[in-house]
């Protein structure tokens, strides 16, 4: 792991159990995020990318299981699993509650809404949160507390301290959230589709509110989302999933100008982007197949305008170390330009 | 046991089939056991081929029948008539003195006990079906009613309905039977009282399933094309009930046949000399200390046919519960 | 807060208003009025007849006589008994608590083991005290009161000898009236004699609360705010004890609300089996000797019962769950 490297992610696989046998919703993925970044993760649904963050922080719950992969945060091996099982290295789970889970490694959910306990006051469920993770009294947790929802821009934290949940509105609610996860101090955020439940407007203020926050602190963000949008307001590298793998993973900009895979090309055609004055939505071409179901070659490849004959035989590769790339034979050329082009089904 | 509350948000129509239940009962063993009791019940209810006479016998006519070879019972009630042939295979209670003539012994009139639970569970079953249905019915009727014209009738009915809700059921039916009856409680009495108590929640069911459907465009189109209202309710709303409906039925017969059990206890229920679970127990109770056995068989019967249903009507609500559907 | 207690006053209002019309209704329907009944087989005028019915006002117009019982309702006036003689509120009077004693009794007895059970059960789904849960959940839904209260008595009374089979012992009285030395024997044998009844009416109770509680429990667990609880590193023990029980308890303070109604109707037969001399005996009585007056009174009673003690549970509910008084967005 380099020196500035903060989180690694390295050929994490994860499959859960169902009725109908074993899906593989995470398969070969690595990423790693240095201090400072904010790195993106992108998909459709079903893509696998909450899949991977419960697999990270170990929230599976009983059907899901990491089959393997390493993941590290600092000097922390969280995940160490291969064939072999588990490495005795990697934290127990008392280790983990207790070193990583808040103080170092702090989650904001989906759904605000969900996410507060409805029964007990805003301020006391964050109050709890700090103190257990900083080790703080209850009167140092409390102001810290207020201090923190003031910095993420609640207005008079301290009689709102004292508020329930349903008395905040949506994108007050995932403020507290984010004020919730600051105060904690952690080193790394992730954040799975936080702005999703919300309107744009308000989107807007969230997202601003995360990059100041990150000028301040330095802390490091991954950032799950389904829309590109946010991806290039708000990320520095981001890494596109698709059916549980990695498909392109670069910096944002780059990705944006130079996008080397088809699906990322589609993803960035199915939101408004402020470059183009694009008049209509793209949506993507067909549905993303059952994860029971994967396709053979290139998973993509029954959707992707470009696919050709060696696209169903061929497995492309991440090099997840380069700057960027793409699984995509497109630019590997094995052998692209001389295979045939595929009749992909039109909808 | 499931109240309307939980039944009614937890289970859905949506997709609901018997299919969907017979593979659900297939996989839950516990739903399983229960399908296999309730059915081993009403197979008993309904074949039983021993000797019903022997159970039902009117005081009068028995006299002629202890005159003739009982006697020996009377004077030793849980004792069997001198046997032909002594068998000692018997269940372990009866291993001294009793005979598989009568394989759960006799009660104090020489009346053969088995065939007096038998029949007993003819009545409490045929009783639990006749009074969910009745309820059924005639909830379905003010639910459907109520919901769809809303307006004054919803609210009268509503009332109603609150109103029979906040009086024990209980004691409901044994009012009604008192004014009715004036004085001579049976069984019939009993059925209808149940189904007053039983009306108010399926009503409530129906009610709120017509009121969500009754916005629909799709019934809105129907309407506009001329469907009566009774099609309309018929061939959109009920299907929607289905799966509450049947949970809560299933449930509700076995809390029927618990509540006549107690009625009979009390004696509003069924009237001697017709064995009923309930009524035996009453009887047996004075009887406790010198033959415990007799209020043993009663309160089993009526435990296991309850258990039955209940954890049949449990694995029916797990089998249409989309939260726990894959 | 005020303001919904307020309107769930005004509700339940309306509800005792439409029982009261019942009541009444029924009261008309019975056959022959007060009148005829007491004077049945004398040979009386139709002079005295018809006085003794003005005297009663009993000639006047239906809604007349409606308002004017239900005026007789708001001051406390039940209607007057005509086979016992005396006006149905004082009859009904001192069987008041007895019922209360043991139909609250019961109450505890249910709540104190099914949520701590309940709880168990569903934090461990699916290991050994789920199963043994759902066992006695199932084993108290499915047997008769009656029946347990007889085998009750079969068991600890008759074979054992340790508890009484009757009757019960009211702590409100002096010692010196059941010839106990103290006041602390006074509470013992309360206790004592309240066990077998509670017993008997508490098991269906607990039974039907601890499933509820159970289940309850599993879905709370599966909140997205005990998720988010667990992954910023609270020990799991907290998570159940802080995060996960209150909001789990909210149905249970509905469904104890609803439960009055089957316990109410319960403590009858309870009553009845262990001679005790409250509201459900009398019921009984009332009905075998086809007091009508009585018997709609004590309808009425347990009615008022049922509906108050819905807004007591409603009220708690409201306070637990702050969505309810507080509700809105600010």
């Amino acid at each position: 792991m380099e020196s500035d490297t903060l989180f690694s992610v390295d050929d994490l696989a994860t499959e859960y159990r169902t009725d109908s046998g074993r899906i593989r919703a995470v398969d070969d993925v690595s990423f790693d995020v240095d201090a400072g970044e904010i790195v993106g993760i992108v998909g459709e649904s079903g893509a696998g990318k909450s899949a991977v963050v419960k697999s990270i922080l170990r929230t599976l719950g009983e059907n899901g299981e990491v089959v393997n992969g390493e993941v590290r945060f600092k000097d922390y091996t969280v995940v160490s699993i291969d064939e072999n099982g588990r490495d005795p290295d990697m934290l127990s789970d008392r280790e983990l509650r207790k070193h990583v889970r808040g103080n170092e490694i702090a989650m904001i959910m989906q759904d605000p809404t969900e996410s507060l306990n409805p029964v007990y006051t805003v301020g006391s469920q964050i109050r709890e949160i700090i103190g257990i993770n900083r080790d703080l009294g209850s009167g140092e947790a409390r102001e810290e507390t207020i201090r923190v929802l003031r910095e993420v821009g609640i207005p008079e934290p301290e009689s709102r301290y004292d508020d329930y949940p349903h008395e905040f509105s949506g994108g007050m609610r995932q403020r507290v959230l984010i004020a919730m996860a600051l105060g904690c101090r952690p080193d790394l955020i992730i954040a799975d589709e936080p702005t999703t439940a919300l309107d744009v407007s308000v989107e807007g203020q969230i997202l601003e509110l995360i990059r100041d926050l990150r000028d301040d602190y330095g802390t490091s963000f991954v950032w799950v989302t389904h829309d590109m949008g946010v991806v290039a307001e708000i990320c520095d590298r981001v890494n596109v999933m698709y059916l549980g793998k990695i498909v392109e993973q670069g910096p944002v900009d780059d990705i944006f100008h130079n996008m080397q895979h088809p699906y990322t090309d589609a993803l960035i055609d199915s939101v408004l982007s402020p470059d183009e004055r694009v008049e209509k939505l793209e949506p993507i071409r067909g549905v993303m197949p059952s994860p029971m179901d994967t396709p053979d070659g290139c998973r993509f490849h029954t959707r992707c305008p470009d696919a050709r004959q060696a696209c169903t035989e061929i497995h492309p590769e991440l090099d997840a170390s380069a700057e960027h790339d793409a699984a995509c034979i497109k630019h590997d050329d094995y052998g692209y330009e001389q295979s045939k082009p595929l009749h992909i089904e039109r909808e | 046991m499931a109240t309307t509350q939980n039944v009614d948000q937890e289970v859905s129509s949506r997709g609901a089939s018997w299919r969907q239940i017979v593979r659900h009962i297939r996989k839950d063993s516990t739903a399983f056991f229960g399908m296999v009791i309730t059915a081993v019940a009403c197979s008993i209810a309904i074949f039983a081929t021993v000797d019903a006479n022997l159970a039902t016998l009117t005081f009068g006519q028995f006299e002629n029948y202890a005159l003739a070879n009982v006697l020996p019972v009377l004077q030793n009630p849980v004792r069997t008539p001198p046997p032909t042939e002594l068998d000692p295979f018997l269940p372990p209670a009866f291993a001294e003195e009793g005979t598989w003539a009568h394989p759960l012994g006799t009660d104090s009139l020489g009346r053969d006990y088995f065939s007096r639970i038998v029949y007993g569970s003819r009545i409490s079953i045929g009783v639990g079906i006749i009074a969910t249905t009745l309820g059924l019915v005639a909830g379905i009727a003010f639910g459907a009613v109520g919901g769809y014209y809303g307006g004054y009738i919803d609210d009268a009915l509503m009332r109603f309905m609150e109103t029979v809700r906040s009086i024990p059921g209980l004691v409901i039916i044994i009012v009604f039977t008192m004014f009715v009856s004036g004085g001579n409680p049976d069984i019939r009495y009993a059925i209808v009282g149940m189904a007053i108590v039983t009306a108010p929640t399926f009503a409530r069911i129906i009610r709120s399933r017509v009121l969500s459907v009754r916005e629909l465009d799709y019934v809105d189109a129907a309407r506009a094309a001329g469907v009566r209202d009774r099609n309309i309710i018929y061939r959109h709303i009920l299907p929607n009930s289905f799966a509450p409906v049947l949970v809560y039925s299933t449930l509700h017969v076995s809390y029927t046949i618990l509540a006549v059990a107690t009625l009979s206890y009390l004696g509003y229920g069924a009237q001697a000399p017709t064995p009923d679970w309930g009524a035996m127990l009453n009887v047996a109770q004075s009887q406790i200390h010198s033959h415990p056995w007799l209020s043993l068989w009663p309160g089993l019967s009526i435990f296991f046919t309850i258990t039955g249903l209940n954890l049949f009507g449990d694995g029916i609500q797990d089998a249409l519960n989309p939260k726990i559907r894959k | 807060m005020l303001r919904y207690t307020l309107k769930r006053v005004f509700q339940a209002g309306f509800t005792l208003l439409g029982i009261t019309f019942i009541t009444f209704l029924l009261m008309e329907l019975m056959p022959g009025d007060p009148i005829s009944v007491i004077v049945q087989n004398q040979d009386v005028s139709q002079e005295v007849i018809a006085n003794l019915r003005a005297k009663y006002g009993l000639d006047r117009p239906l809604h007349e006589r409606y308002l004017s019982y239900l005026g007789g309702l708001l001051q406390g006036d039940l209607g007057y008994s005509f086979r016992r003689q005396a006006p149905v509120v004082e009859v009904i009077k001192p069987r008041l608590a007895p019922t209360l004693l043991l139909v609250l009794s019961s109450f505890t007895f249910a709540l104190v083991t099914s949520i701590p059970l309940g709880v168990l059960a569903g934090a461990k789904r699916n290991e050994l005290p789920d199963h043994v849960s759902r066992l006695v959940s199932l084993v108290g839904i499915s047997t008769p009161e009656f029946w347990v209260a007889i085998m009750a008595v079969l068991l600890f009374s008759v074979h054992f000898n340790v508890l009484p089979a009757s009757s019960l012992v009211y702590p409100w009285r002096s010692p010196d009236f059941y010839g106990y030395q103290s006041q602390i024997q006074l509470y013992v044998e309360t206790v004592r004699h309240l066990l077998l009844p509670v017993l008997a009416l508490g098991t269906a109770q607990m039974a039907t609360l601890m499933r509820v509680e159970r289940s309850s429990m599993v879905e709370t667990l599966q909140e997205e705010y005990v998720q988010l609880a667990r992954v910023y590193g609270i020990p799991e023990r907290r998570i159940l004890r802080k995060h996960a029980f209150r909001p789990a308890q909210l149905p249970i303070i509905t469904l104890v609300g609803l439960n009055l109604s089957s316990a109410l109707a319960g403590a009858v037969v309870i009553e009845q089996i262990f001679q005790i001399n409250g509201m459900g005996t009398l019921f009984l009585d009332a009905v075998q000797s086809l007091d009508y007056q009585l018997v709609m009174g004590i309808t009425v009673i347990l009615a008022t019962i049922f509906v108050l003690g819905v807004i007591v549970t409603d009220l708690a509910y409201a306070y637990v769950d702050p969505r309810i008084s507080y509700g809105g967005e600010s």
